[in-house]
């Protein structure tokens, strides 16, 4: 069977920004924990891309704040559509896309299947815990979906 | 019609930022300003918790320097309850911290600031990162670099129980100990992390330093500031990260004070400008002048040439060799030429290793006590620690409970952000003539703050998060004429 990992990414205190954390704790509770590993994480870069080391397949969940969506649009790139973006991706070291290509270049065992589902956030400007209501509301739908891809795959 | 051209934010930093040069009608440099789009309240959202949290809830704070805050914090624990740690966790905990330098210091040349000298100031953008670093070095330099990353990043994960964000800080200690095993494993990374760390300067040798005009732009006058320098040292002054005397020199390289962490408030101050929201630091004897250097104004640097500065010297050998070398081909000490924090970042990658196989080779560090239980009520504590982008204090007031009443962070790039404002301006106006402003040309003024990697305390992941570089350029009336972006 293939190995998948969940990534929920983000900042668990900076409100919106944690709603990848919050994602893939609750989708533990909901998944078979035996077919999908989960990871919960706050670093980009490097640290991203070792952790994505030797699985066949890795669904990223993060927040996403872009302009021109509205809070709780949800957002979905896959491998290819992410490799032909110039910058699409951010950190605070480098950016995803960088990343593989240098993985790459080096050879590393690097997921044949990467899909990342971001959920257009409202605010992360200010330290604190709990989602805004329209993010909150957004979840359900965007945990199904979530849901309902990694299923259908394993 | 003066014009005004925006960075933002700027790409390769850790954390977000952006320059706004204005131009006056000649098309030369009126003003320049950095700009940090800061997260504020942390400090508020700590307060009413328990002070025990603070080493993995600082952690959030960024998403660059766990290691740091986690320790910083720990040692304000320590001060909180009165309580030392016995000499094993001490040691332990130092071996922990000098991986993590090893490795922030190591990411930062290959990744970040190394690109500009490996590749060139003036290349196209495509080529100034990790993969263009590669092509230059060579495939197998690469797939050492992310071992041996990888190797190091488990000395921490061996030690703190985390390879990302450590959960051993304990007042008084840590939670849990080593084994000789692990002792032995860690002993031979460490070897391993510094044949590497030796290679590294070497390759800065052969690429910087044996290009003459790279030197030139090292030792030239555009990224130069005559500044006092703030970092910690030991009981012989040599350079520590993890623990000792906050000492700062003048800009003749004199001392000017040495004191506890505790007495930090007695000689540093806080600047707030109505254009940020960074609160710049400056000496609180000498004053706040405004954006200038020398011996009458206040601003200070930190970070890896300002802890050479401050220091006599290092103390393992290798890296005492390198520190030498360094100040020989800089003219002396103190260096005030900004792109040599690159070179002194990587006499520091030698420093960490030597200390690491020292601190490894030590059989205290497998010992059994790894905590004293702390007695005492807690009151107020403040931990210092050398960051890798500089100076930081973490200082707590509780009540008898130990419930968080007041928390004041000094983090470290706050240090810096005067000095940083001085160092982008003046790079602008050395290369900004006649409203010519081409990508080379802000690539080098980027590179006037590149080189203090900055850190600005911004732990989102959301994205897109780091945008392109934006260039925008404004009229007297603040009217956009013209939209630059590098895609």
């Amino acid at each position: 069977m293939a190995k998948t990992l969940i990534i929920g990414l983000g900042n668990s205190v900076r409100h919106d920004d944690a709603v990848g954390i919050i994602a893939v704790r609750k989708l533990r509770e909901r998944l078979n924990n035996s077919v999908f590993e989960i990871q919960e994480v706050s670093e980009t870069g490097l640290h991203l891309l070792s952790l994505m080391e030797d699985y066949d397949r890795v669904i990223i969940i993060d927040s996403f704040a872009t302009a021109g969506y509205a809070p709780g649009y949800i957002h979905r790139y896959d491998f290819q559509q992410l490799m032909s973006m110039s910058q699409p991706y951010a950190s605070h070291q480098l950016n995803l896309p960088t990343m593989l290509r240098m993985a790459q270049l080096l050879h590393m065992n690097i997921p044949k299947t990467i899909v990342i589902y971001g959920l257009e956030i409202e605010r992360n400007d200010a330290f604190g815990e709990g989602l805004s209501l329209k993010v909150n509301q957004a979840l359900p739908h965007f945990l199904t979906v979530i849901e309902k891809e990694v299923s259908e795959c394993a | 019609m003066s014009r005004k051209i925006t960075i933002d934010p700027v790409t390769r930093l850790e954390g977000h930022g952006k320059i706004d040069i204005f131009l006056d009608d000649q098309g030369e440099v009126e003003r320049a300003y950095f700009q940090v789009p800061e997260f504020r309240g942390f400090e508020k959202f700590c307060e009413g918790r328990a002070a025990e949290e603070m080493p993995t809830l600082t952690q959030k704070i960024c998403g660059v320097c766990p290691t740091a805050h986690h320790l910083a914090s720990t040692k304000a624990l320590d001060s909180l309850y009165q309580v030392e740690p016995p000499p094993a966790a001490r040691k332990l905990r130092e071996l922990m911290y000098n991986a993590f330098m090893f490795e922030d210091h190591l990411l930062h040349f290959y990744f970040l600031g190394g690109p500009d000298f490996v590749i060139g100031p003036e290349a196209p953008k495509e080529q100034r990162n990790i993969l263009g670093v590669i092509g230059k070095v060579g495939v197998e330099i690469g797939k050492k670099v992310i071992s041996i990353r990888k190797r190091v990043r488990d000395i921490n994960a061996t030690i703190s129980g985390s390879s990302l964000y450590p959960v051993c800080g304990l007042p008084g200690g840590l939670s849990k100990g080593i084994t000789a095993e692990q002792r032995k494993k860690i002993a031979e990374i460490a070897r391993e992390a510094l044949e590497f760390a030796k290679f590294t300067l070497q390759v800065f040798a052969d690429i910087v330093l044996k290009n003459k005009s790279y030197v030139d732009l090292i030792v030239g006058d555009v990224y130069y500031h005559k500044t006092y320098y703030m970092g910690l040292v030991d009981e012989h002054n040599k350079v520590n990260f993890y623990d000792g005397k906050i000492r700062i020199v003048d800009p003749e390289g004199k001392e000017f004070r040495k004191f506890s962490a505790p007495e930090y408030l007695s000689f540093l101050e806080e600047r707030v400008e109505p254009w940020t929201y960074t609160r710049f630091l400056y000496l609180k004897e000498i004053g706040w002048k405004g954006f200038i250097d020398g011996k009458e104004s206040g601003i200070y640097r930190v970070a890896p040439l300002a802890r050479l500065n401050v220091s006599d010297g290092m103390a393992t050998p290798q890296a005492q060799a390198e520190y030498e070398k360094l100040f020989n081909v800089l003219g002396g000490k103190p260096a005030h030429n900004t792109l040599a924090y690159h070179w002194a970042r990587l006499v520091e990658v030698v420093y960490a290793a030597e200390r690491m196989i020292e601190l490894a080779n030590d059989e205290e560090v497998a010992g059994a006590h790894m905590r004293n239980r702390p007695q005492n009520p807690p009151q107020e504590g403040i931990g210092v620690i050398e960051a890798p982008r500089g100076t930081l204090i973490h200082h707590y007031q509780t009540d008898e409970n130990g419930i968080l009443q007041k928390v004041n962070l000094l983090v470290a790039t706050q240090n810096n952000a005067a000095a940083i404002c001085m160092s982008v301006e003046k790079a602008a106006r050395s290369f900004i003539h006649q409203g010519v402003v081409s990508e080379g040309i802000l690539n080098m003024v980027e590179m006037a703050f590149r080189a203090y990697d900055p850190c600005f305390a911004c732990a989102t992941h959301s994205l897109p998060g780091e945008m392109p570089l934006v260039v925008q350029i404004y009229d007297k009336e603040n009217k956009l004429i013209r939209h630059l972006q590098r895609d």
